[in-house]
């Protein structure tokens, strides 16, 4: 059990604190009497972790042992998860790699030889060979690939039909993954709701399939379905098995929420709790700051920002995993409040680990995805309250992941920032589009589809809040995504108090968000 | 300085060091032996890990490293469960003999039998590479700064109800795997005995001693780097 987390009612004593705003760290004093939202502190990172995910491979859950699962001449899968999860490490080898052997050692002395390794990427970037090397080192990836191992292709011809939506779209999942015997799927989680879905099917549908899952109607339809308790998802066929004979099993790994290297551990310390050294950095973090270029703060952050602890590794039926996972991470992590606040601030860092900024669309889609399902159960900001965010959205999309973006950006903020409008008008146009379909497939580009649903995740806290400002953002990006910019805080509150009056209630919740890589 | 020495001489890459550093030391690393440079090599890539290491090898070695092996009585088992008991890792070259073409000699059972006595996890480690680059013909490391690799495996606990020829073979085994490696790859090394295969080149048909010679210091045929326009 980790120190729990606790609300900190500002006062004149209380230290300037620590608030992330894209590759900048500020320490920000905050109004008197605002309240800070302190998450409950990470776990200590498991030392052995051979050790741990050796007995979680022999000892599942409500399964037999892999070993026993692996046989002379099966079709097997290693599954896995994309960048869309931090690489836990610059110097050790990433604990993907570390599970995957594991396992491999296991097939290899089964004498397994049909295995295949998928990077279960959705609509996501296709991963580099680099990317690739990263994550899974240099001897797996060099034993398979290079036929052997590849990421998801939703634009594949070569899709299986395992079942139907209810619209009647059909699931069209990975030929690879339907027509295995076994598959292993390795999935690592930061924060709550962070794992995704129970079905690991979810990131290996085809484009069709996801757009029929991912629209905005069908995003609509599932949150005024949430509260009824007989809701069911189509997925829920394809938790433990996918298609006619592919047996799944997980291995879920959750990792400590921020790192925990020694250099940025400080990061996520109570303020008032600060040692000499830790000071000693934050002073130099600052410095830092104020004397790099912008890139170079980039290039800082992928220095700082790994290091993450793995927390507790469980294998089994996923059916059976994935509800224990889940409340593992939310008994650790889920923060408690009295009551929504006027006014919720939130920091939004930079993604340490992939060497680029944040695109303003996915800044915005990530910073309100936190209203919903960041640090607490509840949304920590009322009906009708003002939410401000601290990002520069500089309008930097990166040439090679985002063209899609670029364009949805440029061609449809433009016309409207209104999902229904934006789904009607425009989705089709760049779903049907080849050079999309082509840069995705051949030049690690997100899915034309990706900037559409990471807006439409936003649109249930856009329509919860009444503002929505960002300190220190772009002026003109802001204003394109239908948000309000201010320089300081001092000028957002003003801005807000039209809205929530001169004394709101003010929560931060301190820390960074749910996801701090790339957004899924 | 000797790390910058070996950096310079050759293109070190060193796998599986965080099975080490995950569990606390100190350590018995058993090596194989196929070059004078293993030594400084073992040392640095553990120069980080494991600050205090001595280093012995079964087969008697000349000149002053002799004598000073000699002095210290680095080659009594007693004297080397002392060093453990104070904390100071042991490298230990096993090889009861030293082959010629720097394959893997049989074991002594003397690692095994130190593991067994002290407890401390036994590490196997192969050093893949090295007879290519410093065959025992040659003074100075070939130029070229040649590919070598340090492969360690997971450590081997073993314990007073062990049989010490028993956990000589599993050593031996786990630095075979290693070797393999090279030419099978890392899966391929691991699924070779599965079907019983053995996954050393050299064993099974005796060969001429020219071709073990000229496939041990043949350039490694797949890619060493990247190249632009492939």
């Amino acid at each position: 059990m980790s120190r729990p987390g606790f609300v900190l009612s500002v006062d004149a004593q209380t230290p300037p604190l620590v608030v992330f705003q894209g590759e900048k760290v500020l320490l920000e004093r905050l109004p008197i009497d605002a309240s800070v939202l302190y998450p409950p502190e990470a776990l200590q990172g498991i030392r052995s972790l051979d050790e741990a995910i050796g007995r979680a491979l022999d000892t599942p859950v409500d399964s037999e042992p892999l070993s026993a699962l692996l046989k002379r001449g099966s079709r097997v899968t290693i599954v896995f998860e994309d960048l869309s999860q931090p690489v836990t490490s610059r110097t050790a080898p990433d604990v993907r790699q570390r599970v995957i052997e594991l396992v491999l050692e296991r097939a290899a002395a089964a004498g397994v030889d049909d295995v295949e390794l998928i990077a279960a990427t959705g609509l996501r970037r296709r991963l580099t060979a680099h990317d690739l090397q990263r994550v899974l080192g240099e001897r797996v990836y060099a034993s398979f690939a290079p036929d052997h191992v590849r990421s998801h292709d939703a634009e594949d011809e070569n899709l299986e039909v395992v079942g139907e939506l209810p619209g009647g779209t059909p699931i069209e999942v990975n030929a690879r993954v339907a027509s295995s015997d076994l598959v292993i799927s390795v999935r690592l989680a930061t924060a709550v709701g962070n794992e995704g879905a129970a079905a690991v099917a979810t990131k290996l549908i085809g484009a069709k399939t996801a757009r029929a899952r991912g629209s905005f109607a069908a995003g609509t339809a599932a949150s005024a379905a949430s509260s009824d308790a007989t809701n069911t998802d189509a997925f829920d066929d394809l938790v433990d098995t996918i298609g006619d004979k592919a047996r799944v099993f997980t291995v879920d790994v959750t990792l400590t929420p921020e790192p925990t290297g020694p250099a940025s551990a400080f990061l996520s310390k109570r303020e008032r709790e600060w040692s000499l050294t830790d000071r000693a950095l934050s002073a130099g973090l600052q410095a830092a700051t104020r004397i790099l270029p912008a890139r170079a703060r980039i290039g800082l952050a992928q220095v700082s920002g790994v290091g993450y602890g793995v927390t507790s590794v469980v294998a089994g039926k996923p059916s059976s995993v994935h509800p224990l996972t889940e409340a593992f991470l939310a008994q650790q992590q889920v923060a408690q409040f009295d009551r929504p606040a006027d006014v919720a601030l939130f920091g939004i860092p930079n993604p340490g680990t992939i060497g680029s900024s944040l695109n303003p669309v996915t800044a915005a889609a990530l910073g309100l995805g936190q209203i919903f399902s960041g640090a607490t159960a509840e949304p920590v900001v009322r009906a009708g309250g003002t939410a401000i965010f601290y990002h520069p959205l500089t309008p930097w999309f990166h040439p090679l992941h985002d063209p899609a973006y670029i364009d949805f950006f440029a061609e449809v903020l433009t016309q409207s920032t209104d999902p229904a409008v934006i789904s009607e008008q425009f989705e089709e146009k760049f779903a049907a589009d080849p050079w999309y379909r082509h840069v995705y497939q051949t030049s690690s580009s997100n899915h034309a589809l990706h900037p559409f649903h990471a807006w439409y995740s936003a649109a249930p806290a856009i329509a919860h809040l009444g503002d929505v400002i960002f300190v220190g953002g772009d002026h003109g990006s802001t204003r394109r995504l239908g948000f309000k910019s201010a320089s300081t805080l001092a000028d957002a509150l003003e801005m807000a108090s039209d809205s929530v009056g001169l004394a709101p209630a003010i929560t931060y919740v301190h820390g960074a968000p749910v996801s701090i890589s790339e957004v899924s | 300085m000797p790390g910058l020495a070996i950096r310079l001489a050759v293109t070190p890459s060193v796998y599986g060091l965080e099975h080490v550093t995950e569990q606390g030391g100190p350590f018995i690393f058993v090596a194989n032996h196929p070059s004078q440079l293993d030594e400084a090599l073992v040392r640095n890539a553990l120069r980080s890990v494991v600050p205090r290491l001595v280093s012995v090898a079964v087969e008697p070695r000349s000149g002053i490293r002799g004598l000073v092996d000699q002095a210290l009585s680095l080659r009594s088992a007693s004297r080397l469960s002392a060093l453990l008991k104070s904390g100071t890792s042991v490298l230990l070259f096993a090889e009861k003999t030293r082959t010629d073409d720097g394959s893997l000699a049989p074991l002594d059972l003397g690692a095994a039998a130190l593991g067994i006595r002290t407890g401390v996890p036994l590490v196997p480690v192969a050093l893949l590479g090295t007879f290519r680059a410093l065959p025992p013909w040659r003074i100075t490391v070939e130029p070229g700064r040649p590919r070598v690799s340090v492969l360690f495996s997971r450590p081997i606990r073993a314990g007073s109800g062990d049989e010490s020829s028993a956990v000589t073979e599993s050593i031996a085994q786990a630095i075979e795997v290693g070797l393999a490696e090279e030419s099978r790859g890392w899966y391929g090394a691991r699924r070779s005995p599965a079907d019983g295969a053995v996954p050393r080149e050299t064993e099974g048909r005796p060969e001429a001693g020219w071709r073990r010679m000229w496939k041990a210091t043949a350039t490694p045929t797949g890619a060493t780097r990247r190249r632009v326009w492939q």
